[in-house]
């Protein structure tokens, strides 16, 4: 399973992909801005993508925006994560076609069987 | 039985990390040149490759891009203890390589195979892993810290600076959005109150002063508790 982790923070990065790869066993691929993600899906689309919200330059939304109108990267499914002051907008981020929500911060023990539960996959 | 190619000129790495592989139950092949490696790719199976990133006879990065070319497409884990520059990056990622930073634990190179071949990753290495990220944040901690007091200074001292002001949020919004996921809960939380009250200070009611002041308190202190349990 390839997981797309993108967030500008390196310090969430990190323990993201160490999370996702060492106890998830997902191989995973760091993009640090929406651009990057963007160009990094089209090049060798992902699984699933574990996409920040508030990122600066392109933010996530904009992010998922362009994802969704790529026929390339349209149906590759989208987890945002978002932080506690922004929790009111779970809602939207569902309607939007979100697959889901992971709230920062997380667990990473935890993280990757979440992310299982949300995809509906088997770790 | 999985067959592990293990390229590397460095004999001592190689005589560490083979007899722990056996005990796991693959099979090793070594090579120290990249060149032996290639020769033993033409009679043996192989399931994955670790390789060093730089070998007597050539570059690790261009031996990988060689077997790729060759229709090879055995997970690849590279292991350099050089900080390779962008376009190497890029290849590597292009060659589909897992990139492991030297000096690495065994255990370390073991749950990247475990993991590349869909066993069963140890947990207690991914623990262990995970708690040294903690205590590299934790040593970081106090200067993001201090460089969030100073950017809150900043925006007291002039409160309409929107430069100021989105510079002193940014930096809250990353402690309060990143803390908690190294295990430092309370302080993040803190550090998410200062993020949602800072925007009040805007409209001129400088009281709220008072709230994030405390707030910056309160991370601190458990900071401060933190650090003497980690």
């Amino acid at each position: 399973m390839k997981m797309l982790l993108v967030d500008d923070e390196p310090d969430i990065r990190r323990i993201a992909e160490v999370s996702l790869s060492m106890i998830g066993g997902w191989s995973v691929l760091c993009a640090c801005s929406g651009e990057e993600a963007i160009a990094a899906a089209k090049a060798a689309p992902p699984d699933a993508i574990l996409l920040d919200v508030m990122m600066p330059g392109l933010d996530g939304l904009e992010t998922f925006s362009r994802l969704l109108a790529d026929p390339v990267t349209a149906r590759i499914p989208v987890i945002f994560m978002t932080a506690k002051a922004q929790s009111n907008e779970v809602g939207r981020y569902l309607a939007l076609g979100a697959r889901g929500v992971i709230r920062k911060p997380f667990d990473p023990m935890t993280l990757p069987r979440e992310l299982s539960q949300i995809l509906g996959v088997s770790r | 039985m999985s067959t592990v190619l293990l390229i590397d000129d460095d004999v001592y790495f190689r005589r560490l990390l083979t007899p722990l592989l056996e005990a796991k139950g693959y099979r090793v092949l070594e090579a120290g040149r990249a060149a032996d490696a290639e020769k033993m790719l033409g009679g043996e199976h192989v399931d994955l490759f670790v390789l060093d990133g730089l070998l007597p006879d050539g570059d690790g990065v261009a031996w990988l891009e060689k077997q790729r070319r060759a229709g090879r497409t055995q997970p690849a884990l590279f292991c350099s203890a050089f900080r390779r520059n962008l376009r190497d990056e890029q290849r590597l990622k292009s060659a589909g390589a897992h990139p492991l930073r030297k000096p690495i634990e065994p255990s370390a190179v073991i749950d990247a195979i475990d993991i590349a071949l869909d066993r069963t990753p140890s947990k207690t290495g991914a623990e262990l892993r995970i708690l040294a990220l903690r205590a590299e944040y934790a040593a970081v901690l106090p200067g993001k810290l201090a460089e969030l007091r100073a950017a809150l200074h900043a925006v007291r001292v002039k409160p309409l600076d929107d430069e100021l002001y989105t510079a002193a949020l940014r930096i809250a919004h990353r402690i309060s959005g990143t803390a908690g996921s190294y295990g430092f809960i309370t302080l993040g939380e803190a550090c998410g109150r200062i993020e949602e009250q800072l925007p009040m200070v805007r409209t001129g009611d400088m009281g709220w002063w008072r709230n994030i002041t405390s707030a910056l308190v309160q991370a601190k202190a458990a900071l401060a508790r933190d650090l003497e349990t980690l």
